[in-house]
């Protein structure tokens, strides 16, 4: 029987100082990216605590439930979990950009649509990681029968109609 | 200013939106969004989050910009100085949750409440010179 120790005791050599230096590489960058993340989850867990003092304030009228990761929301009369980030898309809905204009001389369309998008965005906090608007891209772009729908319409390209309220 | 046209599907589309109200609420923005872009600056319309780079290879060129829960799709740049829609996603009122909604609770009740976390492992040493 061949015995293989003797060849690879014979093979193997002290580990040289390259080696070494490529190790403590490997090492520094895995504590850079434990720090990295130890700075995300205290940035979260400031963000959080911002949220909850703030809901404190307000009498605790937002749900931050732990099941949907600490997400703002509300409970309706039914019990269901509505997100604050779907309450802010029906505001956009419903509010007049021009009587702000009035009332705020000097912002422009783009800027109101900025701040409510931000304003959205941040009502997305949650603990989970998970990026809601790409998530639910995700599944739009996974849905053959919107894009067949989607596709229909990209290569309609007879224009009808330019919008005008000049 | 830069122009902005609809193509026909979605003009039909904007009429069915006609007796909510929508349809001139959105036809104004993206309006207001076209005319406040010029050839030297860009608008809402420009912007990195109307990106759509999930989407399959043919139709990764398309943006979309959200206008109250409604989602519009359209091509064209300021530099162009022209924006073309084609499509809405409409978002159907149903008196309740929004379709998302529940998109999202399932999204978010799914998965594990606990954040990702990795195991600092040593790294593994390179076999020695043989």
């Amino acid at each position: 029987m061949t015995d293989y120790s003797k060849t690879i005791k014979s093979d193997a050599s002290e580990p040289s100082k390259w080696e070494a230096i490529d190790d403590f590489l490997s090492l520094l960058k895995l504590a850079t990216e434990a720090n990295g993340k130890n700075i995300q989850i205290q940035e979260k867990v400031i963000l959080a605590k911002y949220l909850y003092e703030a809901n404190s304030y307000i009498g605790n009228q937002i749900i931050l439930s732990k099941e949907y990761g600490f997400c703002p929301g509300l409970i309706d009369g039914a019990k269901n979990f509505i997100p604050l980030f779907s309450l802010i898309e029906v505001v956009d809905e419903l509010i007049d950009y021009d009587r702000i204009i009035q009332e705020l001389p000097g912002i422009s369309y783009s800027q109101i649509n900025g701040a409510i998008s931000f304003l959205r965005k941040v009502a997305q906090f949650n603990i989970k990681n998970i990026d809601i608007d790409d998530t639910l891209d995700d599944e739009l772009a996974a849905n053959d029968s919107f894009l067949s729908e989607l596709r229909k319409a990209f290569a309609d390209k007879e224009d009808t109609r330019v919008l005008n309220f000049g | 200013m830069c122009s902005i046209s609809v193509n026909s599907i979605t003009d039909e589309q904007l009429q069915m939106l006609e007796h909510s109200g929508d349809k001139n609420m959105i036809e104004k923005r993206l309006y207001e969004y076209a005319k406040e872009a010029n050839i030297q600056n860009p608008s809402t319309l420009d912007l990195p989050k109307c990106h759509m780079s999930r989407m399959p290879g043919d139709l990764k060129d398309i943006r979309k910009v959200r206008i109250g829960r409604h989602r519009v799709y359209f091509t064209g740049y300021h530099t162009k100085c022209s924006y073309n829609v084609f499509y809405i996603k409409k978002f159907k009122k149903s008196g309740q949750n929004d379709e998302d909604n529940h998109q999202f609770q399932k999204i978010l009740a799914a998965s594990n409440c606990e954040p990702p976390m990795r195991i600092i492992e040593t790294p593994k040493t390179r076999p020695r010179n043989r």
